[in-house]
């Protein structure tokens, strides 16, 4: 990838959390959310995280969108280091957008207040805030007239562009999209990703777009970094992802999910249900995984280029 | 004499608001036994009120007219005439905390089959084997469980009743991908194996094709299609499951552009004169504007649509 183009870039980003016993508080381990993640996201770019819950995604997602301070790594954003502070002028550059629509607006606000509140820090008179307020609100889809609205008379579609108008307000180059549609029925969530798809071609920005649903990744992503215990095990182009996947559980994933046509076969690998263990001197995996090698053991795997753009931690793919 | 056959059910609940209307003048029924009927709508369609409705389990602002026949027994209004069996979304909340695993599925052999505490405890295990579990979580308390584990001891409760019906809401709704598959096929296949009708509710049609025989798509409260699965994928009659089709993303192939179907769900407190579709729908004609559809029969098929009277 071009130098110039790459917007955001991690360099070994870790977040732990500790885990204390209740007796003498002692520290007994961590659950490594984000363990040693390296990567980058280009201008115009879509770079879909997929994983199962507790892969790290979202604490991921929080740590680039500021919310969280990372434990160790770096963090860059056009080149600039952002780990530890966000300089004035990136204000509002980088945004997020959670899940839940019903939680993230202030029920006793109407719409206009919540759309202007993000420029209230920034030097912008009330006058062209509200004009920017209107013009996002009709970006997403929606009149005018539900400026003047509470968030209660607004269906859960409505309320995430609303979301997602507020989130565009700041002009953001960067935006992080934590399961935007994982709470709406079928046919707004249509709406809502091809609304995503269109805004971001025309502003060239570069989107963060975490899901558990493989489908809307593959609608939505350019390229797929794959999560498990808060390492990405795979990455790559979304074509190679979906034609020609390599790690073990990036099939088991794709496997699981059920072709929409009945007469296609559905045969999912399954799994054994065990806990994540955040090992250090074997393959994460490896509880799981049916293909397990001597060497799984014994070391860590480590990113292994398999392609352009294509690279995957498992020894299965180690050339001799 | 089939295994479930509802007629005219209507279902409305009280609210501060007046009467709204859940469900509105559906019929559908079970042939056979073993068959899985898949009910898929979007959220206030109805779909779960329907489950509530043939597990007798409606809450008390509900009012129901109409019938619903489980072997030929009315069971509307006499929820113990019919061994009914439910399975919802919330595992934890199905089970009970303090007790033991073993402990809640031998209660069931104890009160319906008069077994005492031993062949209870025993048979217990047989059946938490069927469904892939080992006799160690007999002994286990629901917390000590993953959410799929705990999914399928709901499976082997609902078997050991040796229900004449089974409801499966939203089964594994709040379980990840690899577990859900997991899940779902032992139940499919259970289900199959005992030879008990199921109804199956979802919100994701691409799981409905897998796991059912034949898909009912409901929308507003009301039946829009019912008709096989292969039917409902290779040649979808009303505009609502046209659009439903073409509006999810695929995992086994690109999508360049996702249909939208434009606008919202009604209200159930404010449904549109006419179809209920219409105002979303682009077949829309006059008539749909102003007189409702009923269901009516396409060479076997069910599809309440003006295009095809």
């Amino acid at each position: 990838m071009n130098e110039d183009s790459i917007i955001l870039k991690t360099i070994s980003l870790k977040k732990y959390y500790e885990v204390r016993s209740k007796f003498l508080k002692r520290i007994k381990q961590f659950v490594k959310a984000v363990d040693d993640v390296t990567i980058e996201a280009g201008r115009g770019e879509t770079l879909a995280i997929v994983g199962e819950s507790g892969s790290g995604k979202t604490t991921l997602g929080m740590v680039l969108g500021k919310l969280l301070k990372p434990t160790d790594g770096r963090i860059l954003f056009k080149e600039l280091d952002i780990t530890h502070s966000l300089p004035n002028h990136l204000r509002g550059k980088i945004r997020i957008v959670f899940q839940d629509p019903y939680s993230a607006l202030n029920p006793r606000l109407k719409i206009a207040y919540s759309l202007i509140e993000p420029l209230q820090t920034m030097s912008i008179s009330k006058r062209d805030a509200v004009e920017k307020a209107s013009h996002y609100l009709q970006l997403m889809g929606l009149p005018e007239s539900y400026m003047n609205y509470y968030p209660h008379m607004l269906s859960g579609g409505q309320r995430q562009r609303v979301v997602i108008a507020r989130a565009l307000i700041t002009e953001p180059e960067f935006l992080i999209l934590d399961e935007p549609t994982s709470m709406l029925d079928a046919s707004t969530q249509a709406q809502i990703l091809r609304l995503l798809r269109s805004i971001k071609k025309e502003k060239q920005m570069t989107y963060l777009f975490i899901t558990h649903n493989l489908a809307v990744a593959r609608y939505m992503a350019d390229r797929i970094a794959v999560m498990y215990a808060g390492q990405i095990v795979e990455i790559g182009g979304k074509n190679s992802i979906f034609q020609n996947p390599l790690h073990p559980y990036t099939r088991t994933l794709l496997s699981a999910y059920p072709p929409p046509n009945p007469r296609s076969q559905w045969n999912p690998i399954i799994p054994e249900e065990l806990a994540v263990k955040y090992y250090e001197n074997k393959c994460r995996y490896i509880d799981r995984c049916p293909f397990k090698i001597q060497e799984c053991e014994k070391n860590t795997p480590t990113d292994i280029k398999v392609d352009e753009n294509h690279y995957v931690k498992c020894f299965l793919y180690v050339k001799t | 004499m089939k295994p479930l056959e509802i007629s005219n059910l209507v279902i409305k609940y009280k609210t501060l608001r007046g009467w709204i209307t859940a469900l509105d003048n559906v019929s559908l029924s079970i042939d056979g036994k073993g068959e899985i009927l898949a009910l898929v709508g979007e959220s206030g369609s109805g779909k779960s009120t329907l489950g509530l409705a043939a597990a007798g389990l409606l809450p008390s602002n509900a009012r129901a007219e109409g019938s619903i026949k489980v072997n030929g027994r009315e069971t509307l209004g006499k929820p113990y005439s019919s061994k009914v069996a439910a399975i919802f979304q919330d595992a934890l909340a199905s089970l009970n905390p303090v007790l033991t695993i073993g402990e809640q599925l031998a209660e069931i052999f104890i009160i319906h089959e008069k077994l005492d505490r031993v062949r209870a405890i025993e048979k217990a295990g047989v059946f938490l084997s069927e469904v892939g579990l080992s006799k160690e979580f007999l002994d286990k308390y629901p917390h000590e469980l993953s959410g799929g584990q705990r999914q399928r001891v709901l499976i082997s409760m609902a078997l050991a009743m040796d229900p004449e019906l089974i409801i499966a809401d939203e089964p594994t709704t709040a379980l990840d991908v690899t577990v859900q598959a997991k899940v779902l096929l032992v139940l499919k296949n259970l289900v199959k194996k005992a030879g008990i009708p199921m109804i199956y509710i979802t919100h994701d049609i691409a799981l409905a094709m897998h796991v059912a025989d034949s898909i009912t798509i409901m929308y507003a409260g009301q039946i829009v299609e019912l008709s096989s699965k292969y039917d409902v994928f290779e040649n979808p009659l009303h505009p609502y499951t046209k659009a439903l089709l073409k509006s999810i993303p695929k995992v086994d192939s690109d999508v360049e552009e996702l249909y939208v179907i434009e606008g919202d769900p009604p209200s159930p407190d404010n449904f549109p004169k006419g179809c209920r579709f219409h105002p979303r729908c682009p077949a829309a004609f006059d008539k749909c504007r102003s007189k409702m559809p009923e269901v009516t029969g396409v060479n076997g098929r069910l599809v309440r649509c003006h295009l095809y009277e």
